[in-house]
């Protein structure tokens, strides 16, 4: 039987009165959403700035424990689980760090195999290769010697991603992976997420970039004041009656060709003469 | 399987080949330096060690002496005529305490820094030995029969373990307030963290006033109580060498555990939990083990301040930014750096000599002062 990663109508406040980003706010930041992903299947959760993407994203990763509702990775509540099993079973690609690490390249992959360690985190054979090959996939094997502080924001990107992939887990939660890439980088990113979703990991990629989403996810999920808006294929989602309301009407559709079909695009498009309306 | 390939990530790379061989020689070297680091620091502790034993109050020995004096105390020779061999003993007590409490000091500054994720945190600065400080004293005050505590006055036969016990509790409520506090959801405050080290350094400081009052009446008492909260290595005895170091090494046996764990948090908790770290037990040993280190060189010698923020600095520069090797190396680095401190002040100051805590002071609050300069932009940011 396929795994599978299902939420529940879960909620989610941050409850946290006197903070800074989010002064006296007792509303959810997200209420009440569902969705469910099983291996091979990439999805894009889509939505304007603070619209509870990338809470839903820790929610699933079982980094928060939902207010109410559940999220369930094989029938197990995700943020009870023990740290090492989650993290064997599921990765996070963050958006950033915190703060950049002065490690070499290599050590900070190998970090994605710390649920894998014994008692005297010991790196094995096992861990070795992992870290190897998840270097080789992500063509890191030339900065490996090099210290994070020393890459590029497209090869930071790729660290980022090859850690988790190091983790060998069948889920991977990815947080806004193309910010400040440039066009080239954020195609590769893209692609490269979606043949990993075709070898059989089931992903999750939280993103602004409706159009990437559109060209590789099977399914968009488009979220709004921490609800769902609208769910399904790219043309399903990705159309005026569905984005209007939420972008405002300066949009223009359109649609390109892809080996998997038409899929829809979205740009913002502000009409000669609409300034004066 | 074209799809595949155009998907490939394609990568740029500017290095030529001879860059690669440099930097992955360079890595090397980073890789082995923590191990010179330690050998040097080792051989530095054995030299400063036979040279406190050789320089004191009480005269300096001839070479010989000395040899003779440290086999003595092995048990393979004649002890020294007179009270020379008595002498030797003492040094030799004292500096075991130093290097006892130095060990401890740096290791549970080391370990504060790696949870509070920031190079300010030491046991001093954030109100540890204060709460030690304080739990040791009322423990004394109650054992010289003043207080609320007259049970404990039963107990004086194990004078040492109470004062220990009692410090270690003092500091432990002192941790946990600091903690609570300066959390807020989830993420760790510097500033707060700072300003409630003030608060807990003041209240403690207060408090440890009143009991030293209280105690004026009896001079013995008063007398031990305030050359110990100045810091202090005179007059120790044996016992409070053993316990220093089974404290020393029950907190030092966390290494392993919390060591690597500390190296995930650097870039983020919460990033740590979802590589499969336990944050929370993760942070509560490595904080038990903080205070333990800190309230059992508390309680042997006082509150010998900034030992715990200077050692792991200065380390970190030498051996690297990694708690893996940063830990273990404050268990040489801090006793280097306070047996060197007392002897050098014996040494050039002769008999007039200061107490250990005052000279740490005077080394440590500029220290701190520059820390905080060279930090100013990061300062910006809390």
């Amino acid at each position: 039987m396929a795994s599978a990663l299902k939420v529940k109508g879960v909620h989610y406040s941050y409850g946290d009165p006197g903070g800074v980003d989010r002064p006296g706010s007792v509303t959810d930041a997200v209420a009440g959403l569902d969705l469910e992903l099983t291996q091979g299947e990439f999805l894009c959760v889509i939505g304007p700035n603070g619209s509870g993407k990338s809470t839903l994203l820790s929610l699933c990763a079982g980094l928060l424990a939902p207010d109410r509702g559940e999220v369930l990775l094989d029938g197990g509540a995700a943020h009870s689980m023990a740290p090492k099993e989650r993290a064997r079973r599921m990765a996070v690609v963050p958006q950033s760090l915190a703060s950049i690490p002065s490690l070499l390249v290599e050590t900070f992959v190998s970090s994605g195999r710390y649920a894998y360690l014994g008692v005297w985190r010991r790196p094995g054979p096992l861990d070795k290769e992992a870290v190897a090959m998840a270097m080789d996939e992500a063509d890191l094997l030339d900065v490996a010697e090099r210290s994070m502080e020393q890459l590029s924001g497209g090869q930071r990107q790729r660290v980022l991603v090859a850690r988790a992939l190091a983790q060998q887990s069948e889920y991977l939660l990815v947080d806004e992976p193309t910010n400040s890439l440039d066009l080239e980088h954020k195609l590769h990113v893209f692609a490269w997420l979606k043949r990993l979703a075709c070898e059989g990991r089931g992903v999750i990629v939280v993103t602004h970039d409706l159009n990437l989403a559109s060209q590789f996810a099977d399914r968009l999920m488009l979220i709004r004041d921490g609800r769902m808006v609208a769910s399904g294929g790219p043309s399903e989602v990705l159309k005026r009656s569905v984005l209007e309301p939420i972008y405002g009407p300066n949009l223009h559709f359109g649609e390109l060709p892809t080996t998997a079909g038409a899929r829809p695009y979205v740009v913002p498009w502000l009409q000669l003469g609409d300034e004066a309306r | 399987m074209t799809a595949k390939r155009a998907a490939r990530v394609q990568h740029v790379s500017t290095d030529s080949p001879s860059d690669v061989a440099n930097l992955s020689k360079s890595a090397l070297k980073r890789g082995r330096r923590p191990r010179r680091v330690a050998v040097i620091l080792f051989l530095l502790l054995c030299v400063l060690l036979v040279l406190s034993l050789r320089v004191g109050s009480s005269g300096n020995f001839q070479w010989s002496d000395v040899w003779r004096g440290i086999l003595a105390m092995c048990g393979l020779g004649d002890p020294l005529p007179g009270a020379q061999q008595t002498f030797i003993e003492l040094r030799a007590l004292r500096a075991l305490i130093a290097v006892g409490v130095g060990a401890c000091l740096a290791l549970s500054g080391g370990l504060l820094q790696g949870v509070f994720r920031n190079s300010l945190a030491s046991p001093s600065i954030i109100g540890v030995s204060a709460g030690a400080a304080l739990g040791a004293s009322t423990a004394m005050m109650s054992m010289g029969g003043y207080g609320p505590f007259s049970p404990l006055r039963n107990v004086a036969a194990y004078a040492p373990v109470v004062v220990t016990g009692c410090a270690f509790l003092g500091g432990l409520i002192a941790t946990s307030v600091v903690t609570r506090l300066a959390t807020a959801g989830g993420r760790i405050s510097v500033p707060t963290l700072l300003l409630v080290g003030i608060a807990v350094n003041a209240v403690a400081a207060g408090l440890l006033a009143a009991i030293q009052s209280f105690a004026l009446r009896d001079y013995e008492l008063s007398r031990a109580i305030v050359a110990w909260s100045f810091g202090t290595l005179e007059d120790r005895s044996a016992q409070q060498v053993v316990l220093l170091g089974i404290g020393l090494l029950v907190a030092a046996a966390t290494i392993p555990f919390v060591a690597l764990e500390l190296d995930l948090f650097a870039a983020g908790e919460d990033d740590a939990k979802a590589l499969g770290v336990h944050t929370g037990r993760v942070k509560l040993l490595a904080l038990c083990a903080a205070t333990l280190a800190a309230a059992v060189a508390v309680s042997v010698a006082g509150q010998i301040a900034f030992v715990g923020i200077v050692a792991p600095h200065l380390l970190r520069l030498l051996g690297g930014r990694s708690h893996r090797s940063l830990l273990p190396l404050c268990l040489l680095g801090g006793p280097v750096f306070l047996v060197g401190a007392d002897f050098l002040q014996r040494w050039l100051l002769g008999d007039a000599f200061l107490q250990p805590g005052v000279v740490m002071s005077l080394i440590g609050g500029p220290f701190f002062l520059y820390l905080l300069v060279r930090n100013k932009g990061a300062m910006a940011t809390w």
